[in-house]
């Protein structure tokens, strides 16, 4: 895409929905936001909500007591199919988490203004679905309270983890993600602390606002740096973003099962993340945006342009079957044998429910009126979401079910408590990102203000003079 | 011998009977002379000319009844006649050709299952297979258990397995199967004709450790004829497409000491499943039962493969025991991140069971999928009596962890020992894994390559050995010397 | 800064108010050509023309931000290459010890990582972050200062600086309100 130029910024919003609605100033936004956490109601809604999503995390918290006792044979899983829910879970959530870090770096870099009233919310979906994701390789494994050997420490076994497995690579991406994704969100939230410890009236409110905010006072050289630090941040988790997937594809990559033997992977992994990231996105800004009553700051443009992103990222990925079945047919042997049992087999179901899912209807978003249409693209999310699931469904069980020797080919089927399991991370998430819309700005404030047409510095008049 | 003659001794009985058949003479100077040459002369049966009957087809017992099925009656290959039902080995042993376990079945054709309309449905679970309950007729007397489909069967028969049904076998053999017996009678012990089959409808859970039987085109085992092979020894080499040795990015690993590596004669094998269970035995592999099997978590760390080849009617099957390969390049190895496998010195893949953590991701890298997981406790590690049972050279294994064969190295490392007391090396043939030393055909050889004239060196520099898999040059040590078969020319296409 | 000023002038400084951004630029820049060197200004949002016009030269965090990385490239190779190579070789899957393209993965997270804790932490440690208690806080209406309006703060230990000077100083620059800050 050219750069942006005034003009064309010109021509954009007049043709097409503002990022802002119009009438708003400094005091108006920082209420707005700001009032969704510092009101006194808590919402009817919000406790209804929140209600049924801890229901979920104490399911989710039964089911892991129940694992830890008793072993992951509670799970599906079996010999050929040693990886099923735990590990299409884990790296469904982390795709989900990729969206985040990608509107606030990625956009950022490439100066889009419309990432500004979403990026908070989409940042702490990013740590909230990386926590939920991180359940899963952490519970996964036989033994989990020996999960801390997969960090490198020196011990008195002398032991060191082995460094060439996908797994230990995961580790490190995993970790770093979570830990730079939570840096940044941090960074970005801290003048907005500062705001909310000023705008409190409580004084413990005022006091806990205040110790958040590190006493942030806005002052012109910390702006400096912190925009520096910022850009930094946003030049640092660009790469870390696609190496995350990528890495979580080389789990499968670097493998020799067919199926999971690829090099589109990574590739097409990184578009799927992108892709369900905005999916889930969609799926949560359209009701808390329509709750909130906040159509004002996330304005039928970031609808379009998120669509917009998740049609581009859905085509690659299309791309990406595409490929793999070419690359299956050109094989030939093991690998066109894996293509025709997936598209024709006993999970055949399962591989044109992702076809469908992920390729068909999210053809919709072609169409102006469904991107303008709240609930057809609430809808259309959801079946994104869903697909991207079954596609990891797809590439983890439909490859390992057959792989090379036809004697220890076997079937797979989750149980109850890989439902529970699922689920109840589902449950995990929503909970926590109750929690942030109740207690944190959802909104970036400060950046929210930076595109007021008031907070332009007009300096034509007495530039002239300044500069003699 | 409680008759009326007490003092009569044997020997008395026997000189007194060949008196009789003596005829005149001295009988004493008769008597030494027949102990002495061992035979009484001019007592050879006359020789018969014999015509061979060439309608003999035509005359031969109709092998298709009249009415109703033939039923065989069949010792089952596990249990027996059930004097082995409680014993938790060979309740899960897989039977030779249909690899189920905790269950007997009742044999069909393919043929005639379909006209029944009968089938074998595949379930979901992983090692699940769905049959259906029938009930079985005979002479007067009828059984209930689940039909099988058996390619090879004859048609229009049905052969029942005596071993399970028990009332009281004890804790593991207990009410599971169908009793074969209850319509055995004197008149038919082994075999009778006008047995009826009626479908009931009612679905049955067996649980196998082997779904399916074919090779999909896949060159898994190797089989020739000796006409063939003796034509063009390379034949079994030509079609695999084994990278040559060097051809590798990685370094070459020097095994120095011992290089050890298995050879198994596929044309030897008969699939006994002795292996399975001598294996089960030296390393304390668990039963996990039969809700487990069902799940395809079984723990034989050594199968035997059975593949069908031709027509359902008539194929031919083969049997392949699949043990750890022991890669040399171990792709298990290498996606494990905390080094709980990786390589001995000797070239072993070995298996450190208390640094697995349990990813599973071994497993799912392993392309012959040899490797086990313990999905719960699976070992008694309470009962006393057990520990009693177990191996004290190998470790019992805790849940949560990974597990597979290791070249029995308790047996190895005993041996070694042994030999370093002499101040040599070990000697050909004085390792046997547990697998090798009950094979009856001797199909399995275990040794060091690294001695030219062990047997398993000579086996393995035989033109008939492959490697399986060996196109994804991952190096197995255990290597496979192909099936030669050599049938009767006269008998093709019978 | 504050303590030792203590005796000396009673005050930290003279804060003004404004009410949109063009005046605090405008007056920042009237400040420094006046002089004044000790001079900063707060706003609710990042304003890029105040670099320039209180002169805040160029951070040198960039540079800090490299270190950390190369820093992160360094610790991430050599603990793969030490742990595998040199403190407990061991041969997995015939793979040589330092199997370096298996660890450039970490190499490159660790990198990342190490940059981004440098950047955050920099960034707060040059800002003086986290900091309880600062001066300008005694400023009733600077609470404002997160919301909606603008403030230049000269300070006392500006050579420059006069109470009543530069209060009228900065009263003459359209500033809504001249306030002096406690210390």
């Amino acid at each position: 895409m050219s750069t942006i130029t005034p003009e064309r910024q010109q021509t954009l919003t007049t043709t097409d929905y503002p990022v802002i609605a119009p009438g708003h100033n400094f005091i108006t936004v920082t209420e707005k936001i700001a009032n969704i956490v510092l009101a006194r109601r808590t919402p009817f809604g919000w406790l209804v909500g929140t209600a049924i999503a801890f229901t979920m995390v104490m399911m989710l918290l039964y089911t892991i007591g129940y694992l830890v006792l008793t072993g992951v044979g509670i799970w599906g899983n079996n010999i050929p199919v040693a990886w099923a829910f735990d590990i299409i879970n884990f790296v469904w959530w982390i795709g989900i988490g990729h969206a985040g870090t990608l509107i606030s770096a990625i956009l950022l870099l490439f100066r889009q203004d419309w990432r500004t009233s979403i990026n908070r919310a989409a940042e702490a979906m990013t740590l909230f679905a990386v926590a939920c994701a991180g359940l899963f390789p952490l519970l996964h494994v036989g033994r989990p309270w020996l999960a801390y050997w997969l960090f490198p420490y020196p011990n008195t076994m002398g032991m060191w983890p082995q460094f060439r497995s996908p797994l230990m690579w995961d580790v490190f991406a995993v970790s770093t993600y979570g830990t730079v994704s939570l840096l940044f969100w941090y960074t970005g939230l801290i003048p907005d602390l500062a705001t909310m410890r000023d705008q409190a009236r409580h004084p413990l409110v005022k006091k806990l606002y205040g110790v958040l905010a590190m006493g942030w006072r806005g002052s012109a050289r910390h702006w400096h740096r912190y925009e520096t630090v910022y850009l930094i941040l946003a030049g640092l988790s660009t790469p870390l973003v696609l190496s995350v997937h990528t890495i979580v594809s080389f789990d499968f990559a670097v493998s020799l099962i067919p199926g999971w033997h690829t090099t589109i992977f990574p590739p097409y992994f990184v578009a799927g993340a992108i892709y369900s990231g905005f999916a889930m996105v969609l799926t949560l800004l359209i009701p808390i945006r329509k709750f909130y009553g906040l159509e004002d700051l996330i304005t039928l443009r970031h609808m379009h342009q998120m669509a917009k992103v998740m049609l581009a990222t859905g085509l690659i990925v299309a791309y990406g079957y595409l490929m793999e079945a070419f690359i299956g047919w050109y094989a030939s042997g093991y690998e066109w044998f894996m293509m025709r049992n997936r598209a024709l087999g006993p999970y055949a179901w399962a591989y044109w429910m992702l076809i469908l899912c992920n390729i068909v209807i999210p053809q919709l978003l072609w169409s102006k009126r469904v991107r303008e249409n709240m609930l057809l693209l609430f809808l259309v999310s959801i079946v994104v979401n869903t697909g991207m699931w079954l596609e990891r469904f797809v590439i983890i069980v439909t490859s390992l079910y057959r792989d090379f020797l036809p004697s220890s080919w076997g079937m797979y089927s989750p149980r109850l408590w890989d439902f529970t399991m699922f689920f109840g991370t589902i449950g995990f998430f929503l909970f926590l990102m109750f929690i942030f819309i109740r207690l944190l700005p959802m909104i970036s404030i400060f950046e929210v203000r930076t595109l007021l047409p008031q907070a332009k510095v007009h300096t034509e008049p007495e530039g002239a003079a300044a500069h003699d | 011998m409680l008759n009326d003659q007490p003092d009569r001794t044997s020997y008395d009985i026997v000189r007194e009977r060949w008196q009789q058949q003596a005829g005149a003479g001295d009988f004493e100077k008769w008597w030494r002379r027949a102990l002495h040459d061992g035979v009484v002369p001019d007592t050879a049966l006359a020789g018969r000319t014999l015509t061979v009957r060439t309608d003999f087809a035509a005359v031969a017992p109709n092998s298709a009844p009249a009415q109703g099925l033939e039923i065989v009656f069949r010792p089952d290959p596990s249990t027996y006649d059930g004097r082995f039902a409680n014993l938790g080995w060979l309740q899960e042993l897989p039977k030779p050709l249909t690899k189920l376990t905790w269950d007997n079945v009742i044999y069909l054709s393919p043929r005639t299952a379909e006209k029944l309309g009968l089938d074998r449905v595949i379930g979901s679970r992983g090692g699940e297979v769905w049959s259906e309950i029938v009930e079985l007729r005979f002479d007067g007397r009828t059984v209930r258990g689940p039909a099988y489909l058996v390619p090879g069967h004859a048609d229009d028969c049905a052969t029942v397995f005596m071993g399970y049904g028990r009332e009281r076998a004890g804790r593991v053999g207990s009410k599971i199967g169908y009793n074969a017996a209850v319509i055995r009678t004197t008149g038919a012990m082994w075999a009778g004709t006008g047995a009826e089959l009626r479908r009931t409808g009612e679905a049955y859970q067996l649980a196998s450790t082997q779904l399916h039987f074919l090779m999909e085109g896949r060159d898994l085992v190797r089989a020739t004829t000796l006409e063939e092979y003796v034509q063009n020894p390379e034949i079994v080499h030509e079609r695999g497409h084994e990278p040559p040795e060097d051809l590798s990015l990685y370094p070459q690993y020097q095994y120095d000491g011992y290089r050890w590596a298995m050879a198994i004669d596929v044309s030897a094998c008969i699939g006994c499943n002795a292996c399975i269970v001598a294996c089960q035995a030296e390393n304390n592999i668990p039963v996990v039962g039969k809700e487990q099997v069902a799940r395809s978590r079984e723990m034989h760390w050594l199968r035997v493969d059975t593949y069908y080849e031709g027509a359902p009617e008539n194929p031919t099957a083969y049997f392949q025991p699949i043990p750890c390969q022991q890669c040399e390049k171990a792709p298990c190895e290498v996606v494990c991140p905390v080094n709980a496998t990786v390589h001995s010195a000797e070239g072993l893949n070995d298996m450190v069971y208390n640094r697995c953590v349990g990813t599973r991701y071994c497993s799912n890298n392993c392309p012959y999928k040899v490797r086990r997981f313990n999905y719960f406790l699976y070992q008694d590690w309470e009962t006393p009596t057990y520990k009693m049972m177990r191996n004290p050279e190998v470790t019992v294994r805790s849940r949560g962890v990974m597990e597979k064969c290791t070249y029995c190295v308790q047996r190895i490392q005993a041996a070694k020992i042994e030999a370093g007391k002499d101040g040599r090396r070990v000697r050909d043939g004085e390792v046997l894994t547990a697998c090798q030393a009950v094979c009856p055909t001797e199909a399995i050889v275990f040794g060091d390559l690294n001695d030219p004239n062990s047997r398993v060196a000579k086996l393995k520099a035989e033109k008939r050995n492959f490697s399986l898999l060996g196109e994804l040059n991952v190096r197995p040590r255990t290597s496979y010397l192909a099936a030669l078969r050599n049938p009767n020319p006269e008998l093709k296409g019978a | 800064m504050a303590h030792k000023t203590q005796e000396q002038p009673e005050i930290y400084g003279v804060m003004a108010e404004f009410a949109t951004p063009t005046d605090l630029v405008r007056a920042a820049r009237r400040a420094r050509e006046a002089g004044y060197r000790h001079v900063d200004a707060f706003s609710p949002y990042p304003i890029e023309e105040l670099n320039e016009a209180i002169g805040i030269r160029r951070t040198r965090l960039p540079v800090l931000i490299l270190f950390g990385g190369l820093l992160g490239t360094l610790t991430g190779y050599l603990l793969q290459y030490y742990t595998s190579a040199i403190d407990y070789p061991i041969n997995v899957g015939g793979r040589p010890f330092n199997s370096w393209p298996a660890f450039v993965p970490i190499t490159f997270e660790l990198t990342v990582l190490f940059a981004a804790f440098s950047a955050v932490f920099g960034m707060l440690g040059r800002n003086g972050l986290p900091r309880p208690y600062h001066p300008v806080f005694n400023v009733p209406r600077f609470e404002l200062a997160s919301r909606d309006r603008f403030f230049l703060l000269i300070e006392a230990t500006d050579p420059k600086f006069d109470r009543e000077e530069t209060a009228g100083f900065l009263a003459g620059l359209n500033a809504q309100e001249v306030s002096e800050v406690e210390p």
